[in-house]
């Protein structure tokens, strides 16, 4: 199917390179055509398949060369999108390309909306669903580590690992279903479907654990700044920042509600979030924003507990360290540039011993330690990052986490000793979620699965 | 009634051809709604007979039966009556796959269905073999014989089984004949696809008979029935079955060897059968060749009837040359003299691929025409006599002007047995399994009547009788719903029983009122309320599926309208008519497709189908 044509500049705005402008759609040709030199538009409308070759945009109100142009022609259905795709890629900076553009547009072309491309390559059957989504990703990733995952997926690893579940998990249900629906002839022995199962929910949890970072690789790994009143909260935030963001007083409590900005590390996106110290409070607006300052902790990758390094840490602080032992968690010395030796020490002595944090000392106010904290927390993220295969959008997520619950419920109601019929009944759930990655269905498998390897029925 | 001239022999509301398990249930489901019948077969003798092995239920099966009686059908009644033996399987797999399995005696269930139809003032049987479906204005008028004479019926139910053009294979015998000797019913297939509807082919087997006294009983094993009172009916009066009449053998190394020696003989493997046989029934020749490792295959011995001298040898089924067969069984422990009273044999046939069919099971093409059975490309009595039911009630209700009867998939086996025949590829012969029933924890044999009897009533095939049975039934299973539905110690009653190992027993010392209610209405409200969390979750992850796969695609769309659609796509959807999207995933559709077609039905005004 052919759409009505449409063109974007498919390279980031600003400099680089080259800028490649995309026109896609059933005019796709002679819309480029009319932006090209007389003898490059012959050349054009005669190519067949795939061509390239170097010629000149021309403005077609005027009549003079905006720039030199590689033209390469994709012709339907073979291009990414399905349709013609004529690409005309130009010498980088923001410029040009926008007068390239301009001249495509003005040949009868439409501006494209983001992810249109990939819509239209779905629409016509020329990726998956999963793919889709992975190009998405690609085109909505912020930084190159995010852009390494995203292909990483669209090589259809993730659709390897599935599938792999799926076939180990039809097998099995091949099993408890075949016994159930030919009791003469196949018997069920806990052994064959037990550790199968624990085995594939073993290598979901696995991939669920990276998944948090896949996710957090498109979207942005949050960190919570947290603590009580006037430990330097938001003097950290405005100075992990580079620019003064959050108001900073004497005065506790001064942050209410969160803040989010966006910064780089290592070329992962990073969201920082400020928060409100945490503290017993009567006031209303106050208390709100300590109870979403705990949810912020809670939600983020990681947490900075960041504390006022001159003071030794009180109850309140060990109750939320405590409450948080099992989370990634940074304790970060503020002010620690003035903050006495001994009491540095003894604070960093003590949470050593009670719990498995790291401590950073660092001043807000001089810059001092920043970059140390930044490479702990770097640090953390190459601990989960193992290259593989991650799971990336939010909808696989859910799914694989669905499909874990399900085999959880699966393996429960097999050890609390419930009947086969249910413990078939939430592996088929596992299934059915799986096949929503997949998009493929797998009941006739399972069936095909029982009659070739069970020999069944009179 | 006869008249010469035309060689009309009668006017009828509807016209059933055929004998068999679906022919019956329509026949008499239309006589019991009062709607006069004839009943035109080959063979007026050769009423609900039982081509293969005796026996009705099993997995699947025996809920398909339960659901067939809950509405007011005939065959658990037939079944209970010729029981011979009974079975529970699947007893400690849970009560969702747990299923009653009734060995009967075939001439007593096929004597009981004669003499219900007999019964029946309204139901004329006809010898003779129909030929041709006769249309006016492309609405179906009767049917005509080979002789030339018409029975004219404004509805007609084929439900012709097996013998559409069939021809039966022993070896290199190959035999223009329906089973067991019967004649094959020659012209009807051609006249069908005249009308423009489409037949395959498929091909199914049965295994040898041999008599009684040749057997040595003291060299087989014997089969135990159940000892408790079992019946397939909510009518009847729950029974100790205990005829012995199932024990078990086995084949060995040298049974297989012979069959490996002769394989080049046998007809399935050396071109002779060209129609696909089902998976799940496969002959012994099937089994030793595909599954090599195997040292020896089970063979039951079932006594066909009381006082038959026929022995039926399930396991065994086969389509190899008498000689190889008479060989084989010299092999097998018991049968070492066992003398072939009828050779184990093929039969081919044609049926009428069901996606032409509408869930009624009318063809969407001949307004009034029914098709049910194997026919349709089902296997097995039990999915034979559902679809005999269905058709019946709803061509009554053709000629009535009314709405069909279409069972959903939650609701009942039936409707999953209809749904997967009308709307996916049928590339074997279709049998019931619990595997194909999503909803599977709700549609319990146990349950059938309390969620099928009212809808019965409504159509007016449950009597008076069975309704008053019903009501004091589902009268007691509410109070006894309401009485876990009460506290005790804080909590809900119905709570204790979602433990594993709970039972409702140790409710029953606080709550005495609960030892008043019969033992099967105790055993029913446990299971509800034993099941109750997997179902509601059960429930909901099915709608929120359905909330895509449950959109409805129109009946009459166009495919040639959804922009951007396959052309494989567009034919699977004018091919098989998917009802929803879930369906057309079923059929292979692919994700990208389905999308398409989902933002397509999306962007449709509602209530523009």
């Amino acid at each position: 199917m052919q759409g009505e044509t449409i063109a974007a500049i498919a390279t980031p705005r600003g400099t680089g390179g080259i800028a490649i402008i995309k026109i896609s759609g059933k005019d796709a040709v002679a819309v480029a055509a009319g932006c090209l030199s007389p003898r490059g538009a012959r050349k054009l409308s005669r190519a067949r398949g795939y061509s390239v070759f170097f010629d000149r945009v021309v403005s077609p109100v005027s009549g003079e060369t905006i720039d030199e142009t590689i033209v390469l022609l994709m012709r339907s259905p073979r291009s990414y999108t399905g349709e013609d795709v004529v690409e005309l890629q130009c010498h980088g900076g923001e410029l040009v390309a926008e007068k390239v553009l301009d001249a495509v547009l003005s040949r009868g072309a439409r501006m494209a909306e983001p992810g249109e491309f990939t819509r239209r390559a779905f629409l016509n059957g020329k990726i998956t669903l999963d793919e889709a989504e992975a190009v998405l990703d690609v085109v909505l990733a912020r930084t190159d580590r995010a852009l390494r995952q995203a292909f990483l997926r669209l090589e259809g690893k993730l659709g390897k690992s599935v599938l792999g579940w799926r076939d180990k998990i039809a097998a099995v249900l091949a099993m408890v279903q075949g016994a159930l629906d030919f009791p003469d002839d196949i018997t069920l022995r806990d052994e064959d479907v037990v550790p199968a199962l624990e085995e594939v929910t073993a290598e979901i949890d696995s991939m669920l654990k990276d998944g948090v970072l896949g996710l957090a690789l498109t979207a942005g790994v949050e960190l919570a700044l947290v603590g009580r009143p006037n430990a330097g909260k938001s003097s950290l935030f405005n100075a992990l920042l580079g620019e003064d963001r959050a108001i900073v007083t004497e005065v506790p409590g001064t942050t209410r509600d969160l803040l989010r900005e966006r910064v780089q590390w290592a070329g992962i996106p990073v969201v920082l979030v400020d928060t409100a110290g945490l503290r017993e409070t009567r006031e209303i607006v106050e208390a709100i924003g300590v109870e979403r300052a705990r949810k912020a902790a809670e939600e983020s990758w990681v947490a900075l507990y960041v504390v006022d390094a001159s003071r030794p840490l009180t109850g309140e602080d060990w109750y939320w360290l405590e409450r948080w032992r099992d989370r990634r968690v940074v304790v970060v010395l503020n002010k620690a540039d003035i903050a006495p030796e001994h009491v540095k020490r003894d604070i960093s002595a003590v949470v050593a011993v009670k719990t498995s944090f790291p401590v950073v000392e660092v001043s807000a106010r001089t810059g001092w330690g920043l970059e140390k904290l930044k490479e702990t927390v770097i640090g953390m993220f190459e601990g989960a990052d193992r290259e593989s295969v991650v799971p990336g959008s939010a909808r696989q997520v859910a799914c694989l986490r669905k499909a874990r619950e399900a085999l959880g419920r699966a393996l429960e109601a097999w050890r609390e000793g419930w009947t086969w019929d249910v413990v078939a009944s939430e592996m088929e759930d596992a299934c059915r979620v799986l096949d929503e990655i997949t998009g493929s269905r797998i009941s006739e498998d399972v069936l095909g699965e029982i009659f070739s390897r069970f020999c069944v029925g009179k | 009634m006869e008249c010469i001239g035309t060689r009309i022999i009668g006017a009828y509301d509807a016209c059933v051809v055929g004998s068999g398990h679906a022919a019956c249930e329509a026949a008499l489901a239309l006589s019991r709604l009062g709607k006069s019948v004839a009943m035109v077969t080959l063979n007026a003798n050769n009423i609900a007979g039982m081509a293969c092995n005796p026996a009705i239920g099993g997995p699947g099966k025996a809920q398909i039966v339960r659901e067939i009686d809950a509405l007011g059908g005939e065959m658990a009644l037939a079944a209970d009556e010729a029981c011979l033996e009974m079975r529970i399987l699947n007893q400690s797999k849970g009560p969702a796959v747990q299923s009653l399995r009734a060995q009967c005696d075939k001439r007593v269930y096929s004597g009981h269905m004669r003499a219900a139809i007999m019964k029946e003032r309204r139901i004329a049987l006809v010898e003779g073999m129909v030929t041709g479906v006769l249309t006016g204005d492309g609405t179906v008028e009767g049917v005509v014989l080979s002789d030339g004479r018409r029975v004219l019926g404004r509805a007609v139910v084929l439900a012709t089984g097996v013998y559409l053009e069939s021809r039966t294979i022993v070896g290199p015998e190959v035999k223009i004949s329906g089973p067991m000797g019967e004649p094959s019913a020659r012209g009807l297939s051609a006249s069908l696809v005249k009308l423009g509807l489409e037949v395959g082919r498929f091909k199914t087997g049965t295994s040898p008979r041999v008599r009684r006294d040749s057997v040595v009983w003291d060299r087989v094993r014997k089969e135990e029935g159940a000892a408790v009172p079992l019946a397939l009916s909510f009518m009847s009066v729950p029974r100790v079955w205990d005829f012995d009449a199932c024990y078990s053998t086995e084949t060995c190394e040298a049974t297989h060897e012979i069959i490996r020696a002769n394989v080049s003989r046998a007809p399935l493997f050396n071109g002779t059968i060209v129609g696909t046989g089902p998976r799940y029934c496969p002959s012994i020749e099937d089994k030793v060749m595909r599954f090599p490792e195997r040292k020896r295959h089970l063979v039951f011995l079932e006594k066909e009837s009381r006082d038959s001298d026929e022995i039926y040898l399930l396991g065994l089924s086969t389509s190899l040359p008498l000689d190889v067969q008479e060989e084989m069984l010299r092999t097998i422990r018991g049968l070492e003299r066992a003398v072939i009273s009828r050779p184990g044999y093929a039969i081919e046939y044609d049926y009428v691929l069901p996606n032409q069919l509408k869930p009624s099971l009318e063809t969407a093409s001949i307004p009034g025409l029914f098709l049910a059975g194997q026919i349709c490309g089902s296997s097995g009595y039990e999915e034979a006599a559902a679809q005999g039911l269905i058709a019946g009630i709803n061509a009554s209700r053709y000629l009535d002007g009314k709405e069909p009867l279409v069972l959903g998939r939650d609701q009942a086996y039936i409707g999953v047995l209809i749904d997967d025949l009308v709307s996916s590829p049928i590339t074997e012969p279709y049998r019931m399994l619990t595997a194909r029933a999503e909803y599977r924890l709700l549609l319990r044999q146990s349950n059938a009547d309390l969620r099928l009897t009212p809808i019965g009533r409504e159509i007016g095939l449950v009597s008076d009788e069975r309704w008053a049975v019903f009501e004091t039934r589902r009268g007691q299973v509410e109070l006894g719903r309401k009485l876990l539905n009460r506290e005790i110690c804080g909590r809900r009653a119905g709570d204790y029983l979602r433990r594993p190992g709970s039972s409702i027993e140790e409710l029953m010392k606080d709550m005495p009122e609960l030892c008043e209610l019969d033992a099967d209405v105790l055993e029913e409200v446990e299971t509800e309320a034993r099941y109750a969390g997997f179902i509601e979750r059960q429930e909901s992850e099915v709608r929120r599926l359905q909330r895509w796969s449950g959109k409805r695609i129109p009946p009459g769309l166009d495919p040639d309208l959804v922009p951007g659609l396959s052309r494989e796509t567009k034919d699977k959807i004018r091919r098989y008519r998917p009802a929803t999207l879930g369906r057309a995933a079923d059929l292979g559709v692919s994700p990208v497709d389905i999308l398409v077609l989902g933002a397509y039905l999306q962007g449709r005004p509602a209530g523009g189908e």
